[in-house]
């Protein structure tokens, strides 16, 4: 057994109630069951009434549950035990106090426990001999009581007896008016007598019953200083730790959420003010949930309103969407349909199917067919820009090899560049890993775009591609020694439709979309699209794209750098 | 796929061909193309009529508009795919259906493949035959001008 349960179980719990009865002030203790038996036999010893010795024993048993060994204790189950006390013995005085020993054991240190039970000894000592000290008085008090209330009782129950009055029997005889009169006089003297006598007892029954009550006051000041202040003390215990009691229970039924529980008043000031205070914060606690509540219903249903809103706009924008890309679809097979019959057509005619075409002919039909094309390249475009302005297009993120992916470009228009008497370089920058992530369809788009426009506005000299790595960005450059753009329209390339030179929409099939889609996916790339110019002398457009690496070419980079480390 | 740069024309020939579509210029156009490269076409108005007309022919490929009146080419498609005897037969998707994804939904609907009109006479050709050589019952049937396809 440690140290603490064994102090444990010596202290366990010091709990005083104090009973008034009857005018006799008993203690009773049941936190050392031997020292309570010493108090009941003390008192039964002097003489208590039965009806005292069994409030005692029951208090006894009460109490007793409290203390029962092995149960565990809960402040609601000792509660409930303590408030029946209160209800069956109507005890004003009955108190309930426990000490800090018991409150604060679980938690306390062996040095804290010793100190606390040295705490708990000295009180229980101080307890002891005012006890003590009150029985060593008591056969005095109490005999001085019972002379009291003997001659009190002894004047209620026999009151003097009526003086007895020496008169003549009544006179048969016819009575002489002198002596009529004296009858008269004594009829009138005796009543007289009778009232007082009657009076006299009323005053004796009155006497007693204030010397009964004085027998309680004389109690009270009789009994020694030691005495009165000890019981005063006790009393203002008793008192103070009821209210207290009330107080922090009301305490924890707020605290448990019941808001509407209240203290009583109480005629100690520190606890009136206690409870006043606690009443208070009560009140204030209770106004403002109501309010918090108040306000949230308010905010509910604010909420509930933006959701029907939103429900409803985000119908509305659903609806014209799924408009949008109704038109969308309608217009771009409406439009193919009569431009498939023109592209037929035109076709069969130059394959020679209805036979052979003169020269004229063939360059018209050729016309024909080259804008036809223009034209259905502009129908895709605006689709396409159209799709990215929905955000219909996803952006799809894989490893792709980069300068694969720019060969490609580079093989593809280095036709046309040549075409034109025009040579197309490329330059990738070592430091770009090889795989990249990224979207290597609509980076083709992209690259290819700003090519064919470097292509088609550069007379002579040449078109560059290059790639570059720049920190955590990767680079797309092409460079050409074109006509350059006007300083004032550098600001609206990129919007659609906007083209600097409306003649060389139709002389080189450019659309006016192709810079316009270009940003718009390097935006949904999260890079961006720059372009610096000079007139006469060329544009350079770049496209900055984020630079993301595949998890194991990282990897690989990684340690390719720590090899390099090593042997450095 | 490499396909001649001079197309033979003979290298449809002996091919029985329905062109399903409803509008007359591209069936035209369908329908001269594919006989100038020695096809035997046979035509129907939309996928009713090509039910009707499938009673009696079993033809090597079916090429189909999907929005067509009466009967859409996905409508037709699902008769197909429930006929023992026709689901074999190829069918090729022709339309001016270019949204997003309208390819993956023929395919999904049981079409070997989508051709995206305007199509000019040898775009045509060569998107077509560049499909049917993915086709390999098809593939050994074309006749390329003492070059065949199919040996490679």
């Amino acid at each position: 057994m440690t140290l603490r349960r064994l102090l444990n179980s010596v202290i366990v719990w010091e709990v005083v109630p104090v009973l008034l009865l009857a005018g006799s002030l008993v203690l009773a203790s049941i936190v050392r069951p031997v020292f309570f038996n010493r108090i009941f036999s003390l008192q039964a010893a002097r003489d208590l009434s039965s009806v005292q010795e069994r409030r005692l024993y029951e208090i006894h048993v009460h109490t007793n549950q409290l203390f029962e060994p092995g149960v565990q204790s809960s402040f609601e189950a000792d509660a409930a035990i303590i408030q029946q006390l209160v209800n069956d013995f109507g005890a004003d005085l009955l108190i309930w106090r426990t000490g800090d020993v018991s409150r604060n054991l679980a938690a306390a240190t062996d040095v804290e426990v010793l100190r606390l039970l040295d705490e708990a000894d000295q009180q229980w000592l101080e307890f002891q001999q005012t006890l003590d000290a009150y029985l060593a008085m008591y056969p005095q008090v109490r005999g001085f009581l019972d002379q009291i209330e003997q001659f009190s009782d002894l004047l209620a129950e026999n009151p003097p007896a009526l003086p007895s009055l020496p008169l003549p029997p009544p006179a048969i005889n016819p009575i002489p008016t002198e002596v009529a009169g004296l009858r008269d006089a004594y009829d009138a003297a005796r009543d007289n007598l009778l009232l007082t006598s009657r009076l006299i007892q009323q005053r004796y029954v009155a006497l007693s019953e204030r010397a009964r009550q004085l027998s309680l006051v004389t109690l009270a000041v009789a009994v020694p200083f030691v005495i009165a202040v000890a019981a005063l003390a006790v009393i203002g215990v008793a008192r103070t730790g009821r209210a207290g009691f009330a107080i922090a229970l009301t305490a924890r039924k707020l605290a448990a959420g019941d808001l509407t529980a209240r203290a009583r008043p109480s005629g100690i000031t520190e606890l009136g003010d206690l409870s006043a205070a606690l009443n208070h914060m009560a009140a204030s606690l209770q106004a403002r949930q109501e309010e918090l509540l108040q306000a949230n219903a308010v905010l509910e249903e604010r909420v509930k309103e933006r959701t029907r809103e939103l429900e409803a706009a985000t119908e509305v924008a659903l609806e014209h969407s799924r408009l949008k890309s109704a038109f969308m679809a309608t217009m771009s097979h409406e439009l193919r349909t009569p431009l498939n019959a023109i592209t037929g057509y035109t076709s069969l005619m130059l394959m020679g199917i209805r036979g052979q075409i003169d020269e004229d002919a063939r360059r018209m039909l050729e016309r024909v067919l080259s804008n036809s094309d223009h034209l259905l390249g502009l129908i895709n475009q605006l689709l396409d820009l159209a799709k990215i302005e929905a955000a219909q297009v996803e952006i799809v993120n894989v490893a792709f090899d980069v300068r694969t992916l720019v060969s490609k470009w580079h093989d593809q228009m280095r036709v046309l560049a040549e075409a034109r008497g025009l040579s197309l370089t490329l330059e990738v920058d070592p430091a770009l890993p090889e795989q990249l992530c990224g979207d290597p369809d609509r980076l083709t788009q992209m690259g290819l775009n700003l090519l064919s426009n470097a292509i088609k506005f550069t007379q002579t000299g040449e078109v560059s591609l290059a790639l570059r790595h720049v920190e955590t960005n990767w680079s797309i450059i092409v460079r050409d020694t074109g006509v350059g753009i006007p300083p004032h329209a550098l600001n609206y390339i990129f919007e659609e439709f906007r083209q600097v030179d409306h003649s060389y929409t139709r002389e080189q099939g450019g659309t006016g979309l192709g810079l316009a889609i270009t940003r718009n996916l390097a935006r949904l790339m999260q890079g961006e699209v720059t372009v610096t110019s000079e007139m006469g002398v060329g544009s350079t457009f770049t496209i900055t794209l984020p630079l993301i690496v595949p998890a194991s070419e990282a990897a690989a980079t990684h340690e390719a750098a720590l090899h390099q480390k090593e042997l450095a | 796929m490499n396909i001649p740069p001079q197309i033979p024309r003979t290298v449809l020939s002996g091919w029985d061909i329905l062109v399903v579509e409803d509008e007359a210029d591209s069936l035209d156009i369908a329908v001269s193309v594919l006989t100038y490269y020695g096809a035997s076409v046979h035509t129907a108005g939309n996928g009713q009529e090509a039910l009707h007309k499938l009673e009696t022919l079993t033809p090597r490929l079916i090429i189909s508009d999907l929005s067509m009146p009466v009967m859409s080419g996905w409508a037709l498609i699902e008769h197909l795919n429930q006929d023992r005897r026709l689901m074999s037969i190829p069918a090729i998707a022709l339309t001016a259906h270019a949204m997003p994804g309208d390819r993956e939904k023929a395919i999904a609907a049981g079409f070997h493949n989508h051709l995206t009109k305007p199509l000019t006479a040898t775009t045509f050709i060569r998107h077509l035959l560049n499909l049917l050589v993915d086709i390999p019952v098809l593939n050994e049937e074309l006749a390329w001008n003492g070059d065949s396809y199919a040996q490679r």
